[in-house]
């Protein structure tokens, strides 16, 4: 479900002007500078990791409805880093990006709006849970999924799972397995329907860590 | 209250007093929030959908830390703990069994208005409508507290809800209400809004209701409530969301910051909305205002862009932390207008023409203004 929204806000650029062709002109700017410009290559590498590194824990409009200063945004990735955004060599960069792109002079464009029916049915669970073996996906999540979202769901490089929205929808589940998210690579191959919905059973079944 | 006869009766009491009260509980024309943030759910009210004593639910401001935690009602229990004599754990059915309450209250987030500080700070950049009025139901914290029984030396009680973090390197948003708010009567533990069961995304199946003050303490997804001799020392309590004192300059780093807790005197334009056209014939200018713990003095308008206001007639409070609201009769001429507005609560504190600039961008409550145009 998200994958899509991530790439279309890169594909939509943020507002930001057309890259220019700036490759050569690059070069010759790095030679008399110590600081590297902020090239193409650097630009696109930054909007990946903006999606990889942030898409984690929240969508990127929140970013980019900000409107900062370089030194703010700055603290705002430390302070990110520090709440375990997997930013560490990405940070120099997305600063860079953010700096240019989302300033206080950057226009804002007027907000989307959304019917609260709409926004509710992107997080209420289904009616009827979907049929699943809970205890052989157990063994599944042991092997695919543990490693990324801890023992019992709890998160730990990857998002907690235990009482969230999506181990409640069985098709927003299967979606997100078989495409991948960010950096959670794709299962599709891996692993069959059955074997997806053995595992949303398992995890729909997890206490909440605490609780 | 899972006894659906027991939820009729609560739904029709609280549709009771809602009648009682006079209030408007219909919907409202215009659908849509303005989507501040997609994942997890930041959604802001049109202000003119804010023009009643009630807000619709489904028109209702949705502010989220991590989003909705998905609890089953049947094995849902509410834990109480800490300093208290007896440790209980609720269920639904064991909350229903307690008194209910119903009273009307408004939700505002303490980030309302970020948006509009200059210059400009991080966070959810709400502008006006992070805001709504609700008719909430539940029972009160002080009585579920006087069935634990408080130990001596307790100062406070920290509410917890089941919407953890996506990384357990993120800090858990937990808040502390000092023990005499906690135990304030109007303080309450809300099953229903507006006479429905409360919508997954406004805290199914509890909230907290704290009248007076801003949102944060207005936990979702209620499930730990402990009693404490201190502070819980988490950011929430500790680094977010509080202010500066005494007030700090852009780029300062301040020295003393408190914990936000009443929300200071503010009014809100709801109609004309915002840039719309009107015909060249006798309206009305209308609004709500709102004053923390206080009650709204009165409310002034001016329609010539702040040059000079003029007295609207201002409804009598409906309780603690509900809002009033305001009218003033306008007979437009034909042209373009400017309409502020200035509330000044029963202490004389007045909405300023600047608010104090914070690093947290809170408490936003400048003058409010739109804009519109009168053809003939």
């Amino acid at each position: 479900m998200i994958g899509p929204i991530v790439a279309s806000m890169l594909a939509a650029g943020c507002g930001r002007p057309a890259p220019a062709p700036v490759a050569a002109d690059a070069a010759a700017v790095a030679d008399a500078h110590p600081i590297p410009t902020f090239t193409a290559e650097r630009r696109a590498a930054a909007e990946s990791a903006l999606g990889m590194d942030c898409a984690i824990c929240h969508s990127l409009d929140l970013v980019q409805s900000q409107r900062l200063t370089r030194g703010q945004w700055e603290k705002e990735v430390k302070k990110m880093a520090g709440w375990g955004a997997p930013v560490e060599e990405d940070g120099p960069l997305l600063v860079e990006l953010l700096a240019a792109d989302f300033s206080p002079d950057t226009l804002e464009p007027p907000p989307q709006t959304i019917p609260f029916d709409s926004a509710a049915a992107e997080v209420i669970p289904d009616e009827k849970p979907a049929p699943g073996d809970a205890q052989k996906g157990e063994a599944i999540y042991r092997a695919a999924c543990q490693s990324c979202h801890g023992e019992r769901g709890e998160g730990t490089r990857g998002p907690s799972l235990a009482g969230k929205p999506v181990v409640f929808r069985a098709r927003d589940f299967a979606a997100a397995v078989e495409h991948g998210r960010g950096r959670m690579p794709a299962f599709a191959g891996a692993l069959s329907p059955e074997a997806i919905a053995d595992l949303r059973a398992w995890l729909a079944a997890r206490p909440l860590p605490g609780l | 209250m899972s006894d659906p006869s027991r939820r009729q009766i609560l739904a029709g009491a609280a549709l009771a007093l809602a009648a009682r009260l006079g209030l408007r509980t219909g919907r409202a024309d215009e659908p849509g929030l303005y989507t501040r943030v997609s994942r997890p759910h930041d959604l802001e009210t049109p202000a003119e959908a804010l023009d009643g004593d009630a807000t619709p639910n489904d028109r209702f401001f949705v502010r989220s830390h991590f989003g909705p935690a998905i609890l089953d009602p049947r094995r849902f229990r509410l834990s109480v703990d800490g300093m208290v004599g007896r440790k209980l754990s609720l269920s639904l059915d064991d909350l229903a069994r307690l008194p209910q309450v119903s009273l009307p209250a408004v939700l505002q987030c303490s980030g309302n208005g970020r948006a509009l500080f200059s210059p400009r700070v991080p966070g959810a950049q709400w502008r006006r409508g992070a805001v709504g009025q609700a008719v909430w139901s539940g029972v009160r914290l002080r009585d579920v507290l006087q069935r634990a029984g408080i130990a001596k030396g307790a100062r406070f009680v920290r509410l917890l809800g089941a919407d953890l973090p996506p990384m357990a390197t993120v800090p858990p948003f937990a808040r502390s209400l000092p023990i005499e708010k906690a135990l304030h009567p109007s303080t309450l533990i809300a099953s229903r809004m507006n006479g429905a069961p409360l919508p997954l995304l406004h805290g199914a199946p509890l909230r907290m209701i704290v009248p007076g003050w801003v949102g944060d303490d207005w936990v979702k997804w209620l499930t730990s409530i402990r009693v404490d001799a201190e502070e819980d020392p988490g950011f929430y309590m500790r680094t977010g969301y509080r202010m500066p004192v005494p007030p700090v300059a852009p780029g300062e780093t301040p020295k003393q910051t408190e914990p936000l807790t009443t929300m200071p005197v503010k009014s809100l334009i709801t109609r004309p909305a915002d840039r719309v056209v009107l015909p060249a014939a006798p309206t009305v200018v209308s609004g709500v205002a709102w004053a923390g713990e206080r009650k709204v003095a009165r409310v002034e308008v001016s329609i010539d862009g702040g040059r000079s206001f003029q007295p609207a007639s201002l409804d009598t409070s409906r309780g603690l932390g509900a809002w009033q609201r305001w009218q003033l009769p306008w007979q437009p001429r034909p042209g373009r207008y400017r309409i502020v507005a200035r509330a000044t609560d029963e202490a004389g504190d007045t909405q300023p023409d600047r608010p104090i600039w914070n690093p947290g961008g809170y408490l936003w409550n400048g003058l409010d203004a739109i804009e519109c145009e009168v053809r003939g």
